[in-house]
């Protein structure tokens, strides 16, 4: 990867950023709580929406705009606000 | 994005919170930098978390009247520290209890004999005893003390070790061969002297001349089976023609009739305790006699009949007490009664003093009354053996001097 590229990635502070390994995920940059249930999480990052799905969801930590969420997952969605929506 | 100070170690506290739209609850708590830990969602309604102490209050202004919050469980060693706080009572009973335990690690429960063949370990454990090594005494004893106590009592111990393993000493010995008396060499030529004067019962020689008469007295270091043999030499012109005697190693028999006198001492008067039937009952704890303060009798016995005695885990000794009332009134004893007990300290001095193969053949009792005591003279005649070699120095004449005088005779 070019440097450019990595100086992209580390500072794109409005962007999701995702750490998953096996039943765990880390979600980094979360701005908003948009929906929290048992079995889908959706959190915003600014510019970008993330959604996690699975079973039995726990959210092990909250802090410092980092997530980790425990259980069994299913489903990693990344979406993004209509134009429309947005104007 | 500031980190506040909030700390789960501390202090946290474990809730529930009910009501509606909760993400936008906990969407708030991420706005103000609440730290949230196992969150999980219960139902739409009700999600339950992990929450410091001091954000729980922080949280508590942000839910308003909306919520209903629940505390369900506290934890954090701050938390821990001021229950225990609450609980002086348990605290003093633990510190009690470290410190009943550093008291009990001073004492000794146990001692363990390793390395004894020919002693007995009963000896051996009164010997360590006398000389302050017991079970229950204190670990300060001065353990040099007790090993030249266990090297004086024995001369089979070579080598005493003691070491201390908890509450437990182990006491390793190593004996050696008993330390016999040196004897005069078979080859030797030596006489049969007495080690202790008598009259002389009866002589059996095996090597050598008897020197003494039966029935006459001997004093200590008399010969009395000689190893000078004379000798008649018929080899004339030879060396040995000059001499008139030869040295055998004597060997033999020597019985004695020896008299000793003794005197023993006893009171005159014997104290008799006669009970009214007046009796006191209590309970003594570690030798700790409660029944003697309420004791208001002018003489009493006190009879004691063990209820508990252990060591470990702590030592614990009761007892139930009587204390009787007596009336005391002296009686003069008889002859009779002496005699039972002047037998068994003659007995116990034969068993001390003489030899093992002693016999005692003839002894009287002479009683004499005092004023408070009675003198019991005791004449014994025992039949001991009473021979020891000795060993017949020679003076050998020098063989150059010997040549001189029989130049000069020529």
């Amino acid at each position: 990867m070019a440097i450019k590229d990595e100086l992209l990635f580390d500072f794109a502070i409005n962007m999701p950023r995702v750490l998953v390994s096996g039943n765990t995920v880390i979600l980094d940059n979360v701005k908003k709580l948009m929906l929290l249930s048992q079995n889908q999480v959706i959190v915003s990052s600014g510019q970008r929406f993330t959604s996690v799905t699975g079973k039995n969801l726990v959210i092990k930590e909250l802090k410092d705009e980092r997530m980790l969420i425990t259980g069994d997952l299913e489903q990693l969605q990344f979406y993004r606000a209509l134009q429309e929506d947005k104007n | 994005m500031i980190w506040n100070n909030s700390s789960f170690t501390e202090h946290y506290r474990k809730i529930k919170i009910e009501g509606f739209q909760l993400d936008r609850l906990v969407g708030k708590c991420m706005k103000q930098n609440i730290r949230i830990k196992q969150l999980v969602f219960v139902s739409d309604l009700e999600i339950t978390l992990a929450i410091s102490y001091r954000d729980f209050r922080k949280l508590k202004k942000l839910a308003k009247s909306a919520y209903k919050i629940t505390v369900l469980e506290d934890g954090g060693y701050r938390h821990h520290a001021r229950m225990m706080w609450k609980k002086k009572i348990t605290i003093a009973g633990i510190l009690l209890f470290a410190a009943f335990l550093y008291y009990q690690n001073l004492f000794i429960a146990e001692i363990r004999v390793n390395g004894y063949e020919k002693i007995d370990e009963p000896h051996l454990r009164q010997t360590l005893a006398a000389a302050g090594l017991y079970e229950g005494c204190r670990k300060d004893v001065d353990l040099n003390k007790v090993k030249i106590k266990l090297y004086e009592e024995y001369d089979e111990i070579t080598w005493a070790g003691i070491k201390f393993s908890g509450n437990m000493a182990e006491v390793s010995i190593a004996e050696g061969a008993k330390p016999v008396k040196t004897k005069v060499e078979k080859k030797k030529p030596c006489n049969i002297v007495a080690d202790k004067a008598g009259y002389i019962s009866k002589i059996i020689p095996i090597e050598g001349l008897r020197a003494a008469d039966d029935g006459s007295y001997v004093k200590k270091g008399d010969i009395l089976i000689t190893g000078t043999v004379p000798l008649r030499n018929v080899a004339y012109g030879t060396e040995s023609a000059d001499k008139t005697e030869t040295y055998v190693h004597a060997e033999g028999t020597v019985e004695a009739k020896i008299p000793k006198r003794l005197n023993f001492y006893a009171p005159r008067y014997e104290r008799v305790r006669t009970g009214t039937g007046n009796k006191i009952w209590g309970i003594s704890i570690n030798d700790h006699n409660m029944a003697k303060a309420l004791n208001s009798y002018e003489a009493s016995q006190i009879k004691s009949q063990n209820l508990i005695n252990i060591i470990r885990p702590f030592r614990l000794k009761i007892d139930l007490v009587s204390i009787e009332e007596v009336i005391l009134t002296d009686r003069e004893i008889q002859n009779s009664q002496l005699n039972r007990t002047i037998n068994a300290q003659i007995r116990q001095y034969a068993k001390e003093n003489l030899p093992k193969n002693a016999q005692i053949l003839n002894k009287s009792l002479n009683f004499s009354r005092e004023k408070n005591i009675i003198t019991i003279g005791v004449t014994l005649e025992t039949l001991q053996q009473i021979g020891i070699e000795e060993e017949i120095i020679v003076d050998k004449p020098d063989r150059k001097s010997k040549e001189g005088d029989n130049q000069r005779g020529d």
